[in-house]
């Protein structure tokens, strides 16, 4: 069963690997790009439904102060609100469970791809859709002087880098992209459930996944890079994250029009007015400053 | 709930696959007038354990006089090697007789021991340090040791371990290089068959065989026999020309076993092959679908059967004349390692020691003729 993704993977990763001049490395940096890619949609829906639960939040929460000593009734009036607003509550979670067997399926064809042992070459054995590929076997796993297919610790020193580099970016990942959550829900003031949660995942995920890569190949760690940095452009795109690449890049595109049109030195009345917007806050922050003082 | 599921998707998902990288070696002590001759090594993973084959326990350890030594608690001690205990080794190569009172050991954690048969314990207990990691078993020349070290051959001065020279391959090696007419000959998973000058390593030929070849060639009339990850079965002269080849259905690992001019096959997609060996060409007699698992082991040929053992955890007693598969015998674990066929003198019947991924299975000995188990050793 798990063959069905795993086999497809291995191939067209050993294709690529084929294609792509026997680089391995740029060979996982396309075959991520593409899969991230195919599940583009499923993504995208994962995302839309999120945002829409996150534009009902206010609403939700109105619901829970006025039905907090009834909780059928708050279900039926949530359920009400779903309804009213097209929303399933659980529309993000089965793009996100699709997701998930895929990017496992990728995160271990590359295991298998990169087979190094003895084991690990029987086990990749039997497992190419389309002839020819035989040849390429073993894939050459060294690159800058690490043997991918090794933990960095098996590897020059310069290796330990890329742990790093996985906390780091995994790190930048979770901050971008997690969906901040209202500050707290209780009385007392405390952090709600899920914004705990949320804290110590943004935390605990890429410390978890930084030590990983510290027993994981190094070929391994490489696909975490690139697949964080993917998904930070990609959620980024989306205008999902705090850094939205979209947004930033629709206002380049819209001053460079301005300056086609003889207008450079002339910021458009939208961009004016958002700086005039800037400018107030920062004197009302002014204000309160010296107020303080 | 989905958190806990995907919880645990992850962890599955990111638990190794095989903390191993190889798989059980069988060798028998060959050594005429030691306790231990033709007791049989169990090389696997972080030990090396001596077993006697009458028994089917691990040999115990005695002093000069022929007692058995103990413990400080009065126990029996085994003959089990396992590298110094702060720095844990991964054992993967056959140990070799270097003089009949010492066994050489290369361990995958790229180490060298001198290992004391009589004591078991290394002559320097953290051994030598290796260029590379090691899973081939070495082979003793004249003065020299040829040893394989990830993708280079390394001879090594047999008595002060120094290197005299090394040759680089673009792959792992992981056969067993033998010498054959004066040239030292091992194959590479960088497709290639070498033919190297033993003395100074210079290179006297290669051939490319089309895929990654993991395995040591037969010598057989002069001529060597081996397959690759090509699909392919070779006949190859002793100057490295191909005479003949066949086609396999998948990768082809196990060495063949060769029997009255027929060579008998196996591939990793389960299917055996009898091939009858001509001067320029092989002749298919037979082919049998065995296993829908990998056959990685190589068959071996006793009387009128071909015994061969497959990754769906069972030994096959096939027909020498027809491929038909007249008894099997199941067992708890994978087989992926060579067999090892221990003859018990000329009144009885051989044994087939066959070891298997499981530790309850560690090694099991069958009578050869009829399968009959006849003991098995736990780890």
């Amino acid at each position: 069963m798990w063959d069905l993704i795993l086999n497809p993977f291995i191939t067209l990763l050993t294709l690529l690997y084929s294609f792509l001049g026997h680089n391995v490395v740029l060979s996982i940096v396309v075959f991520t790009v593409l899969v991230r890619l195919a599940i583009l949609p499923l993504t995208a829906q994962q995302q839309r439904s999120s945002k829409r639960m996150q534009e009902l939040q206010p609403e939700l929460k109105k619901l829970q102060e006025k039905h907090k000593n009834d909780r059928e009734k708050l279900a039926q009036e949530q359920m009400a609100l779903y309804k009213e607003h097209g929303v399933n509550p659980f529309g993000g979670c089965f793009p996100l469970l699709i997701q998930f067997p895929i990017l496992i399926g990728l995160y271990q064809a590359i295991i298998f791809t990169l087979a190094a042992t003895p084991f690990q070459l029987l086990d990749l054995s039997g497992r190419f859709l389309l002839p020819g590929l035989d040849h390429l076997v073993p894939l050459e796993n060294l690159w800058l002087g690490m043997d991918l297919s090794q933990p960095p610790t098996n590897n020059p020193t310069w290796a330990l880098a890329l742990p790093v580099l996985v906390l780091v970016t995994t790190w930048a990942q979770s901050k971008l992209t997690v969906t901040p959550t209202p500050p707290s829900s209780g009385s007392d003031g405390r952090p709600s459930q899920a914004q705990a949660m949320t804290q110590s995942m943004t935390t605990v995920m890429p410390l978890m996944f930084g030590f990983f890569s510290l027993s994981f190949s190094v070929g391994l760690s490489i696909y975490f890079v690139i697949s964080n940095i993917i998904g930070i452009i990609q959620y980024s795109l989306m205008g999902q994250s705090k850094l939205d690449l979209g947004k930033l890049l629709r206002r380049r595109s819209a001053r460079e029009t301005d300056s086609q049109d003889g207008g450079a030195q002339l910021p458009s009345a939208s961009t004016r007015s958002a700086r005039r917007g800037r400018r107030d806050a920062g004197d009302g922050k002014r204000k309160v400053k010296s107020r303080k003082r | 709930m989905i958190l806990v599921a995907l919880s645990l998707m992850a962890v599955a998902a990111c638990i190794p696959f095989r903390q191993e990288a190889g798989w059980p070696e069988l060798s028998a002590l060959d050594l005429p007038g030691s306790i231990y001759d033709g007791h049989v090594f169990l090389t696997f993973n972080d030990k090396i354990t001596l077993i006697d084959p009458d028994s089917g326990q691990a040999a115990r350890l005695r002093n000069a006089d022929g007692e058995v030594r103990v413990d400080e608690e009065g126990r029996a001690r085994i003959w089990e090697f396992s590298g110094p205990q702060a720095a844990p080794n991964q054992f993967f190569a056959d140990p070799v007789n270097l003089d009949g009172d010492n066994l050489l050991v290369l361990s995958n954690s790229e180490r060298l021991f001198e290992v004391n048969l009589a004591r078991a314990d290394a002559r320097i207990t953290d051994g030598l340090e290796l260029p590379g990691r090691v899973l081939a078993a070495p082979l003793l020349g004249e003065d020299l040791i040829y040893v394989a070290a990830e993708r280079t051959m390394l001879a090594l001065e047999a008595d002060s371990f120094q290197l005299r020279w090394g040759f680089d391959t673009g792959q792992s090696i992981w056969s067993r290089p033998l010498i054959l007419n004066g040239a030292l000959l091992f194959t590479s998973l960088d497709h290639n068959l070498y033919a190297l000058d033993p003395v100074d390593g210079s290179e006297i030929w290669r051939l490319n065989l089309g895929g990654a070849a993991p395995v040591t060639p037969v010598e057989h009339e002069g001529r060597l026999f081996t397959g690759s990850f090509s699909r392919k079965i070779f006949s190859i002269s002793p100057d490295g020309k191909i005479q003949a080849e066949y086609s396999t259905e998948d990768w082809v690992w196990g060495a063949p076993a060769i029997a009255d001019g027929v060579l008998y096959a196996a591939d990793l997609g389960g299917n055996v092959y009898a091939l009858e060996i001509g001067e320029n060409n092989f002749r298919l007699l037979w082919q049998a679908e065995v296993s829908e698992r990998a056959i990685r082991a190589a068959p071996v040929v006793s009387g009128e059967y071909l015994v061969v053992a497959a990754r769906d955890q069972n030994l096959y007693w096939l027909g020498r004349d027809d491929g038909r598969i007249y008894f099997s015998r199941e067992l708890v674990g994978e087989v992926v390692s060579d067999m090892l066929l221990l003859e018990q003198g000329p009144d009885s019947e051989a044994l087939l020691a066959v070891s298997t991924l499981a530790n309850e299975e560690a090694l099991v000995a069958f009578g050869v003729r009829n399968g009959d188990r006849r003991w098995t050793y736990s780890r």
